[in-house]
């Protein structure tokens, strides 16, 4: 069931209609049911592996606040008994006990995922023989994995660091881990944000619905009208790019980057028009990620929640580590003040942009993305002094439109680039595919014939040319400051009505609707 | 080394030159600090002040000026 079948807006309207006609105690229990209908739906018996780490992680949590609580009394009771080398050991060993149980609530789950996602390409590239690779070949990967095992984990990191209590509800805390909306690609919410909206009723405001229906209207044009559509062309390149030159292989670039920011965009545009129906406020994951001027900036615009988790849980945790803090000093006392502060960044910095590259999944290209984001940040940070001294020199006004325009290209072009890598068969073919970029440069006659043998033809290059330059229009009013939406609220009801059809209509009409049916989302697979 | 706010602003103009951090009340929500730079300013105020800075305290609210950020440190130098 994609979110994008006929079958899901049937199962959305009886979930909101049921939602809002319950009462307020039972609204949440709605969600929970709806959630755990939805994954049975698309994960069967695989279903036992989101109720296991619903299961540990959930204890887990409790036992930590348990054993702080229990130690808080103790201290309190006895502190007048104890000296301060006995307060100091008991506190120790308090910390202690509580690292290990949050250890063993990590690893539990880290482990589980690590096995379902990774364990058959560590096989692969460890040599073992084929026997042993093909006996895992029963391996599914329940849907959802990636997501919902960070999200868990980030709530019982918080629970251990005291951010917040344990959750001692067990069901409500399933619909936390579980809510449908955000079990497909996200995004990875954090439990004070997102928990107690789930928990607490909504009523329905008219205003409210209209607003969620417009945003899930425009997420499914991303979707099903730009991100369907340029698939039809990348698709065919990417499968056999020995046949295209340079041209046919950028204009593929240039569209598997349109086509995965319509997929995954658009697909949270949904969840999160949904969820503003319901009355549920979600993590935005997107914030016009082509409007960036460097790497880095892309990645607090780009898949935010994901970025978000690992700079908390990852990225922080190491820089201020202990072992962190020597090698810092070490740095520092062999390099200088500049390189001993900033290595220790980097090496952080590719920590945590593996992390992420893997977390997408099992291959080689995916590490290849991990290390290419971290490396270039990485490298951007070293070489600030000398881009400084490259500004002065050339007195180049970074404040001007030009520039800024010329960053943004830049970092479109590179990221293309590396996201072409990627999204080929392997690494050695999307080389081979930015190699024939240099040596064949072909021509438009080659350009526009592959354009028709891809099944997009001359209409529908035109309506995905158009549909992009739309999307880039609405994109440039929001970087601008306009709410769109608000905006079009704020209009009288002819105007209104006009949008909500106009966008029905071009969903529609132009929608792509190929023979095997609506594609599924990209990010599903992770 | 005991906090001064002077000693702070001499911190941030390391690590970003050129911007008033006098005036300025909002760099993190302005996308002045990013995580990067929280990073390595959180590092440099550990070592430089001999305090200990947990992921907690890397909030918003406590580097989006100087004044806060001087708040932040004399607070854990008083712990």
């Amino acid at each position: 069931m994609t979110f994008a079948s006929l079958y899901f807006i049937f199962f959305i309207i009886t979930v909101c209609t049921l939602y809002f006609a319950v009462p307020d105690g039972m609204k949440w229990i709605v969600l929970l049911i709806s959630s755990y209908f939805f994954y049975f739906l698309l994960s069967s018996v695989w279903t036992v592996f989101i109720l296991f780490t619903t299961a540990t992680v959930f204890i887990s949590a409790i036992a930590i606040e348990r054993i702080t609580e229990h130690s808080t009394e103790y201290l309190n009771k006895n502190k007048e008994l104890m000296d301060e080398e006995q307060v100091k050991a008991y506190k120790a060993k308090t910390k202690r006990i509580k690292k290990y149980t949050l250890l063993c609530g990590l690893f539990a789950n880290l482990g589980i995922l690590i096995f379902l996602k990774y364990g058959k390409f560590l096989f692969e590239n460890i040599n073992l023989s084929t026997t042993h690779i093909a006996s895992l070949n029963w391996i599914i990967l329940p849907v959802g994995i990636s997501f919902y095992t960070f999200q868990a984990l980030g709530y019982l990191i918080d629970v251990y660091r005291g951010k917040y209590k344990a959750d001692h509800n067990f069901f409500k805390f399933s619909l936390f881990l579980s809510f449908f909306l955000q079990i497909i690609q996200g995004p990875i919410s954090r439990y004070d944000e997102l928990a107690l909206q789930l928990y607490k009723p909504h009523r329905f405001y008219y205003a409210r619905a209209q607003n969620g229906i417009l945003l899930m209207l425009w997420g499914y044009f991303k979707k099903l009208v730009i991100a369907d559509r340029a698939a039809l062309y990348t698709s065919m390149v990417f499968e056999n790019y020995i046949e295209y030159a340079g041209i046919e292989i950028i204009l593929a670039a240039i569209l598997y980057t349109l086509q995965i920011y319509g997929d995954f965009s658009g697909g949270i545009d949904i969840i999160r028009g949904i969820a503003q129906i319901l009355g549920i406020d979600m993590a935005l994951n997107f914030k016009r990620p082509f409007f960036a001027r460097t790497v880095s900036e892309f990645w607090r615009r780009w898949h935010i929640s994901l970025g978000s988790w690992t700079k908390d849980y990852i990225f922080y945790p190491l820089i201020l580590s202990k072992g962190f803090a020597r090698f810092r000093k070490q740095m520092g006392n062999a390099l200088g003040h500049y390189l001993g502060k900033t290595i220790p960044v980097c090496v952080s910095t590719i920590i945590l942009f593996l992390v992420i590259g893997i977390w997408h999944g099992a291959s080689w290209n995916y590490v290849f993305y991990g290390l290419c984001n971290g490396g270039i940040i990485s490298l951007g940070l070293l070489l600030e002094p000398v881009f400084d001294k490259v500004i002065k020199i050339t007195r180049l006004n970074t404040g001007s439109r030009a520039w800024s325009v010329f960053q943004m290209i830049r970092t479109f072009v590179v990221l293309s680039i590396v996201r072409m890598i990627v999204n080929a068969k392997s690494l050695s073919a999307g080389f081979s595919m930015l190699v024939s970029i240099g040596r064949d440069w072909g021509n438009m006659n080659a350009l526009k014939k592959a354009i028709i043998a891809s099944g997009m033809g001359k209409w529908g290059a035109v309506v995905l040319f158009t549909a992009a330059l739309v999307m880039l229009l609405v994109e440039v009013l929001q970087e601008n400051g306009i709410h769109i939406r608000e905006s079009i609220s704020r209009q009288n009801v002819i105007v209104r009505w006009i949008t909500y059809y106009g966008l029905i209509f071009a969903i529609l009409f132009f929608m792509m609707d190929s023979s095997d049916g609506i594609k599924e989302f990209i990010y599903a697979q992770f | 080394m005991k906090v001064t706010i002077e000693k702070i602003y001499e911190i941030l103009n390391e690590i970003i030159p050129g911007i008033d951090f006098k005036i300025e009340t909002k760099l993190v929500d302005s996308d002045i600090l990013d995580s990067f730079d929280i990073a390595t300013l959180a590092a440099e105020l550990e070592d430089i002040f001999d305090i200990e800075i947990t992921v907690n305290d890397l909030v918003p609210e406590n580097f989006n000026s100087g004044l806060s950020i001087y708040e932040l440190v004399l607070n854990r130098q008083n712990e």
